[in-house]
């Protein structure tokens, strides 16, 4: 069948050769047969006229020969191809317009394709992907309970029978010591099984091994970027040392270039060392909380059979635990989910707008298809009383949506891929599987079929409308009564109350964003961040817990980085709040020791920690240089625990304990209250903070805050030359504070900008639909017009009508719109900050910015029409 | 020396197991179901030529231009595996028509 089809297609487009060929040999033909006559005896002049005789027959030989290959259907497709080539060409208007509303639409929607296939869609670079699920257990951001140990499930993973095999992995950061300096990166600590489990095997050198594992070998395998960038991609690399945080280890191997577990973090580690090095990883156990465990299916274990005995298994352990503790339920989650999850409401929010769009344009050129098949009904009724069949009418109408379809399709491809690799010039920092996603053979199908699917809602509407169905009614008058041109206008109005609908669903979105947007920046963080820039130190392990050692380090760093010229007074204490160590402590208050304890945040900094950060302090004191050693222990407290524990009564002068270790417990003294800061991300609520003087609890990690009015790229060397022989061969961090707290921003920055894009879009391409409609129908209804203001309508209330009329359709669209905004807005909940999904404002205003949108786009018509000529209009007629 | 009308549907038979033969120009092979026949079938260009594209399209016969026996140009056809298999085919049915024919026209003796 198919070849034929090709047969067919081939000998067509060979055109005239066809017809030319065909008829040389049918001369060849008659050419024999006089011959023929003339050998059997007839004369030179018989034979010839016996020989014509025949010729009639030829040309209908050639008609029918043509007919035999079913060119007829072709011969007038090509008629009608033309033909609506010729109708674009003429109306370039109308053609650009459909281009470009085509355009947008496949543009817009093939490019969010593509970036969703890329990060979400594609399978895992792992075999069997689908057979990978991540074991784990809900962790409660509660402070004030303590959490019933983690499930071991190290010990313990020989013993499932829906496994074939559970590996794990943490990552960690180690200092590595090159010869161009230290460097900070990011690790994975892991074990052999993880990656036998996810079929990983270096292209170079050679796997980690149950010896290496039971010694806990000083052996790293790196990351293939890490080979290429640090190692020149030198095959030597195997075999050679590498100081990992003061410590020598041997690179054995190099992993393959795509290879990544950890694709919750924005960028992948750079090497992987042996979980069985972690300190604690005999004595503890490896809970569930620390570490990620990935577990492959038994073949022919249902996921649904897996996921109970794992519960099975962790409910008799939670059944185990003391009752008052905060049970950590059992999270069983498919290891896409687990990696993708967290990006899934953001992408899918963008499918959503996308849609979105992609609806709007597509009763956007219904719209447009429709206007053009009302004003050619005079055309089509011609042809029809000419003698054209319907269905060739209707085909001529479906062949230029097609056309329009492949111009609006080409010219969105190439939006498309200007449009995906501006996104993923700004988005592949956020999102992992990015970096390597290309506009393929995929993208270039959805975009085909995009314009296939816009054309077909768009083509179909003016034959669903039937506004050429009769060609008597459609030539025998312009009148205004015509049922055909009610039914299009009607079908018409549809079109821009949909556009006008789906446009404020999404305005609602692009608005709830920029609110929440809004309320990021403006959001007090409880300290000012403006030139505060913060200087890590890494201590040596073997000070860990001294707080003498700790507090004269840290009195030598910050009296090192005072010395720099251009800083301001210095501070010390356990970071800024967006990127500090965190140590969480049990605490008793009162005599009474409740079970379990509650907990809290504990900080340990220098005297004038709350000077330089510029927190207020809402009661008391700060620490003075005489809350050290010996005198008695003192503590700030912030808001949230004040209110938490002390909700009736003045907490300055009370006492409470902290934990030190095990059952030691040190009682420190309320001096102050500070107001509350947050933390890392906005979106947090505010833990319970103990501050505590640094010369009284050990500062681990102790870190330098200072305040500068210099640009901090030209502080930096100075301050690195000044700390350089600290902290043994440590290296020193420097953040600029307030570029961390900007790069908070920065995500839902981008997410509020692409939906305000959508939006516009969205916005503008209603408006032009509203237009056209309005501007069309007073075009239609200029007689009728004319003839009010002839018998002495004022232009005023003709103003007033046409005004009416449109934003009656705009009312409409408004109000499904704000059901369906109300209804969709939930999804996006998890995004928003500081205002609620079905904030009232947002919606009140968008509705009036739509309204307003209407007036506009009704405005340009209806002044035409109260400015129509009415001698003019009614000599129309 | 008279012509008979086709059955419809033969033609193309008849074509193709005249080409079977060796490739043949659209003449030649008119010329050689006149004289198989013996003169009964003759076949119209009007009806040869739709009836060489029928079956070009439907790929039993493939064309190509070559030399004809006087030094002219002339469309020689051959015929495909295709063509070969549906000859195969349409034999037996033809007989079977044929057959069937003989019996109406002629009733069994004593009947």
């Amino acid at each position: 069948m198919f070849a034929e089809w090709m047969r067919q297609l081939r000998t067509w487009l060979a055109g005239s050769s066809f017809d030319e060929e065909l008829d040389e040999e049918m001369q060849f033909h008659r050419d024999m047969h006089e011959q023929q006559l003339r050998e059997n005896g007839l004369s030179p002049a018989e034979a010839k006229r016996q020989a014509k005789l025949s010729f009639g027959s030829a040309v209908a030989a050639r008609a029918e020969s043509r007919e035999s290959w079913g060119f007829a259907w072709l011969d007038s497709l090509g008629q009608d191809l033309r033909y609506g080539l010729r109708q674009l060409k003429r109306n370039r208007g109308f053609a650009a317009t459909a281009i470009i509303t085509i355009a947008l639409g496949v543009g817009a929607s093939a490019a969010i394709f593509t970036l969703v296939n890329a990060v979400l869609l594609r399978p895992l670079p792992y075999p069997e992907p689908d057979r990978l699920v991540v074991l784990g257990e809900e962790l409660h951001a509660d402070y004030r309970l303590p959490r019933t140990p983690d499930l071991d499930l190290h010990h313990i993973k020989d013993q499932f029978k829906s496994f074939s095999s559970i590996g794990a992995w943490a990552r960690d950061g180690a200092h590595w010591k090159t010869p161009d300096g230290v460097r900070s990166i990011d690790t994975i600590m892991l074990d052999p099984d993880l990656l036998a489990l996810l079929g990983v095997e270096p292209i170079l050198g050679r796997n980690f091994t149950a010896e290496d594992e039971a010694s806990a070998g000083s052996v790293v395998l790196l990351a293939y970027s890490t080979w290429l960038s640090q190692f020149g991609a030198d095959p030597a690399a195997v075999g050679s040392t590498m100081v990992l945080s003061g410590e020598a280890f041997t690179v054995i191997g190099v992993l393959p270039p795509a290879f990544r577990v950890d694709w919750q973090y924005s960028s992948p580690a750079e090497a992987y060392t042996l979980l069985s090095r972690y300190p604690s990883y005999l004595t503890n156990g490896l809970g569930l909380h620390r570490w990620k465990y990935v577990a492959r299916l038994r073949p022919g274990v249902s996921l649904e059979e897996a996921r109970a005995e794992f519960e099975t298994v962790n409910t008799a352990w939670l059944d185990s635990q003391p009752a008052e503790m905060l049970r950590q339920e059992p999270v069983f989650l498919r290891f896409a989910d687990d990696a993708l999850g967290n990006l899934q409401t953001r992408l899918w929010t963008l499918v959503g707008a996308g849609t979105l769009v992609f609806l709007i344009v597509c009763a956007n050129l219904a719209g447009l298809l429709l206007a053009r098949s009302v004003a050619r009904r005079r055309e089509m009724g011609l042809r029809a009383s000419l003698g054209a069949a319907r269905v060739r009418i209707a085909r001529q109408l479906g062949v230029e949506a097609v056309l329009l379809a492949l111009l609006g399709g080409a010219v969105g491809f190439l939006f498309c891929v200007w449009a995906f690799y501006g996104l993923k010039s700004v988005l592949h920092f956020y999102l992992p599987r990015f970096e390597d996603a290309t506009v393929d053979a995929q993208t270039l199908f959805f975009a085909a079929a995009a314009a296939v699917v816009c054309a077909a809602l768009g083509g179909v509407t003016p034959l669903l409308a039937r506004s050429f169905s009769a060609p008597w009614d459609a030539l025998r008058s312009d009148s205004a009564g015509s049922n055909a041109r009610r039914k299009g206008r009607r079908a018409a109005d549809v079109l821009v109350v949909a556009q006008f609908a789906l446009s404020l669903a999404l305005v609602v979105g692009a608005g709830l964003m920029a609110r929440t947007f809004w309320n990021l920046m403006e959001t007090d963080w409880g300290f000012d961040g403006s030139g505060l820039i913060a200087v890590f130190l890494n201590h040596p392990n073997e000070i860990h817990g001294d707080t003498r050692a700790l507090a004269s380090l840290g009195d030598e760093l910050v009296a090192r980085i005072a010395a720099v010229p251009g800083v301001a007074p210095v501070t010390l204490g356990p970071g800024p709040p967006v990127r500090g160590f965190v140590s969480v402590r049990d605490i008793i208050v009162g005599d009474d020791r409740e079970e379990p304890l509650p907990r809290a945040d504990i900080q340990p900094v220098a005297p004038n920690y709350f000077d330089v950060m510029r927190i207020p302090l809402l009661r008391g004191r700060p620490f003075s240089t005489s809350d050290r050693e010996g005198s008695p222990f003192v503590a700030v407290i912030n808001e949230t625990l004040a209110e938490r524990n002390w909700p009736a009564v003045d907490p300055i002068g009370q006492s409470f304990a902290v934990r030190m270790r095990d059952d030691d417990f040190q009682s420190v003294e309320i001096v102050g209250i500070a107001r509350r800061v947050f933390r890392s991300t906005l979106q947090q609520e505010v833990p319970p903070i103990i501050y505590v003087s640094y010369r009284q609890f050990p500062v681990e990690y102790p870190t330098a805050v200072f305040r500068s009015d210099q640009d901090p790229e030209a502080l930096y060397p100075a301050i690195r030359r000044a700390t350089a022989d600290l902290g043994a061969s440590q290296p020193i961090r420097v953040l600029t504070v307030s570029e961390q707290m900007d790069d908070s921003y920065a995500e839902p920055r981008f997410y509020m900008a692409l939906l305000s894009v959508f939006a516009l879009l969205a916005l503008t391409l209603a408006a032009v639909g509203l237009y056209g409609v309005v501007a069309y129908s007073v075009r239609a209804r200029t007689a009728e017009i004319g003839l009010r203001l002839a018998v002495g309508a004022a232009p005023g209330q003709i103003l007033r009508m046409v005004l009416t009329r449109g934003i009656r359709l705009a009312a409409i669209g408004v109000g499904l719109g704000a059901a369906l905004a109300w209804a969709g807005v939930r999804l996006i909940e998890g995004l928003l900050f500081g205002v609620s999904a079905a904030d009232p404002l947002t919606i009140a205003s968008v509705c009036l910015l739509l309204f307003a949108t209407a007036l506009l786009a009704c405005w340009i018509p209806a002044r035409r029409a109260a400015s129509i000529e009415p001698v003019s209009a009614l000599r129309q007629e | 020396m008279g012509s008979a009308e086709l059955i419809p549907g033969t033609l193309e038979a008849l074509i193709l197991r005249t080409v079977a033969a060796g490739p043949m120009h659209g003449y030649g092979i008119a010329q050689a179901i006149r004289q198989t026949s013996g003169e009964v079938l003759s076949v119209e260009e009007g009806s040869l030529y739709p009836a060489l594209q029928r079956l070009l399209r439907k790929g039993d016969l493939v064309a190509e231009w070559g030399q004809s026996e006087n030094n002219r140009r002339a469309r020689f056809y051959r015929l495909t595996a295709a063509g070969r298999k549906r000859l195969a085919q349409e034999i037996p049915e033809l007989e079977r028509l044929v057959e069937a024919l003989f019996r109406v026209l002629r009733p069994a003796e004593g009947g």
